[in-house]
């Protein structure tokens, strides 16, 4: 804390005048108006410290009371949660609709498959050939088909990781709003606990991961 | 291998559980159970007398690996062959199945064809060592 000029100019010479003094085998006291100056200094310390805790304090009242902040925790967030739950039901329920149409395609390939079948019966052996290759052909698209709805699984999986994070923010935000939380309308329930974050979940665009190539070896590598 | 055995299916998605019943439906299994996370699988699995179980890793209320400790830890069914399929591909994890004693590991996504692998190379060995 630098003093004004004028304040350093008084102490320079009060400090003088005691020192001279104190040479001179006076008083050990600090005169009147060196403990005066000293005093005006201790002053404007507390003075400081008192502004910056006055303006703390008005920070956090406004911080528990600012409007903002309860409608993030209290409606933004919420609204977040169910956004992110709706899109995986919306892929779970595409992809069950996707697998159920797979199952009645499946029954339309068997069903050809006989025909082909009866054909053969019948003489007409290189038309039946034919219509049992497409029947193969299409049984084994149709598997594709079904397995590439595992896209809602790791989708999913990620969706529910940011649900978690966004439930985290959302428990934060109630804390720090303290008391105030209580007036919420939409009283957030607690975060899922930590322990399963612990895995790293379904791979990421730009993530180093393992292959399944590298894993067939890694576990060969340990006896599996 | 055995067309009859009885397989568990444990995977908290619907999704997931439906598309491994239907490859291995594809490759001529029909006995198949699920359950959606390792705690409804433990009643099933004390009850019933499965001769292999695929299993993801990540689930809710009892995960695959507790799972996994669960049935190695259980005089009667631990030695039932454990595949584990799951978005989990980092090495830690690996080594933690491979020393909890898992059979196979299958990192999704994945097809048929590496379905049908795993399976093979399962009984392979246990045909092998019985």
């Amino acid at each position: 804390m630098s003093a004004p000029s004028e304040d350093r100019e008084l102490l320079i010479g009060a400090l003088r005048a005691w020192l001279e003094r104190l040479e001179s085998g006076g008083s050990i006291d600090a005169p009147p108006a060196l403990a005066e100056l000293l005093q005006m200094q201790d002053h404007a310390f507390y003075r400081q410290v008192a502004e910056l805790t006055r303006r703390l304090h008005t920070a956090v009242v406004e911080l528990r009371l600012d409007e903002r902040l309860s409608r993030l925790a209290g409606d933004a967030i919420p609204d977040a949660r169910s956004r992110l739950h709706h899109v995986v039901h919306m892929t779970e329920a595409a992809a069950h609709r996707t697998l159920d149409l797979v199952d009645q395609m499946r029954g339309i390939a068997a069903h050809i498959a006989q025909g082909a079948a009866a054909l053969q019966d019948q003489g007409t052996a290189p038309l039946a050939a034919a219509l049992q290759a497409d029947a193969q052909a299409l049984r084994g698209k149709l598997s594709e088909l079904a397995t590439a709805q595992e896209y809602q699984d790791l989708t999913g999986q990620i969706i529910k990781r940011i649900i978690t994070l966004v439930e985290d923010v959302e428990a934060a935000l109630l804390e720090l709003l303290g008391a105030h939380a209580g007036a919420l309308k939409t009283p957030a329930p607690m975060p899922i606990p930590e322990t399963k974050a612990a895995l790293a979940g379904p791979a990421l665009p730009g993530q180093e991961t393992t292959s399944q190539q590298d894993a067939d070896a890694l576990l060969a590598s340990l006896g599996v | 291998m055995d067309k009859n055995m009885k397989i568990l299916v444990v995977d908290d998605f619907s999704t997931m559980r439906r598309i491994v019943r239907n490859l291995l439906g594809d490759l001529g299994y029909s006995q198949i159970t699920e359950a959606d996370d390792g705690k409804t699988a433990w009643p099933l699995l004390q009850a019933g007398s499965f001769d292999f179980v695929v299993t993801d890793w990540n689930m809710p209320g009892m995960t695959g690996i507790e799972l996994l400790r669960a049935i190695r830890a259980d005089a009667r069914i631990g030695k039932t062959p454990v595949l584990m399929v799951t978005a989990e591909a980092q090495r830690d994890q690996i080594i933690e199945a491979a020393q909890a004693g898992v059979n196979g590991y299958i990192i999704k996504p994945f097809n048929a064809v590496t379905l049908k692998e795993k399976i093979d190379k399962i009984f392979q060995r246990i045909g092998e060592t019985a």
